[in-house]
């Protein structure tokens, strides 16, 4: 047993800690919020309005979704690029 | 199962090194440059100094003995040569890293103003718009009524089932 705690000892003297280690790269808070579920309307009512509301709050809610996938697609390209410049 | 941990550990963290590298790391180089010095002063000393009783006598072994440690001391000199071009590497390799993880974290910066930049571009529209509909509405509800089947086709669509 003794022996053996000897050379195991001996033996990780011999190792060295990895000097360069890589972290991946993090990624903003806010563009890993999942996209949330198109509005529906209130099917009681008729009104013209109503219904124009409902599609403006989905379009905008679009319009943020698409901003988010734009912006994760520049996140992997341009630390894609940063990543591949170290050789 | 649990060596393999340990193992994978060791692994992952650790890069182990051979007995030649190990003692390289252990002992300071100047150790290896004075025993190829010596060993050469030796090995010279024992064809030169043949004048000196102690050498003539012992000429074949002192020969010997400076030949092989003059190739250990070669050996390990090239071992150290070895061992700072790869520190040379670690360091230059750990430069870019620093350099890389600089630049990451800036683009993540400009990527994070420009999404928020863009959604308060999209959120003004909308108030912008939504302004108009309450501007607008009782003309509209006036003018148009919305069918039953109109708004659960629209329902539908947008609760994506089928």
């Amino acid at each position: 047993m003794k022996y053996a705690v000897l050379a195991s000892a001996l033996l990780l003297s011999a190792c060295v800690s990895v000097p360069v280690e890589r972290r991946f790269p993090s990624v903003p808070a806010e563009i890993q919020a999942p996209c949330g579920n198109l509005q529906t309307i209130d099917p009681a009512t008729n009104k013209l309005s109503v219904v124009v509301d409902s599609v403006v709050t989905n379009y905008t809610q679009y319009r943020e979704c698409q901003a988010k996938t734009d912006s994760w697609i520049e996140w992997y390209t341009k630390q894609k690029q940063i990543f591949e410049s170290v050789k | 199962m649990a060596w393999k941990t340990v193992r994978n550990i060791i692994n992952t963290h650790y890069k182990c090194l051979g007995l030649d590298m190990w003692i390289v790391n252990f002992l300071p180089d100047f150790i290896f440059h004075v025993l190829l010095l010596v060993s050469l002063l030796a090995l010279v000393a024992s064809f030169v100094l043949d004048s000196i009783p102690f050498v003539s006598t012992n000429a074949k072994a002192i020969q010997l003995a400076s030949a092989v440690v003059l190739a250990i001391a070669l050996y390990f000199e090239g071992a150290i040569s070895d061992n700072d071009a790869w520190l040379a590497r670690v360091a230059a390799l750990e430069r870019q890293v620093a350099v890389a993880e600089a630049k990451s974290k800036e683009t993540n910066t400009v990527i994070q103003y420009q999404y928020r930049d863009k959604v308060r571009t999209v959120k003004e529209t909308q108030v912008v718009v939504q302004e108009r509909i309450v501007k607008e509405a009782a003309k509209m509800d006036a003018e148009c009524r919305v069918s039953p089947e109109a708004i659960s086709i629209l329902n539908q669509a947008a609760g994506g089932k089928q």
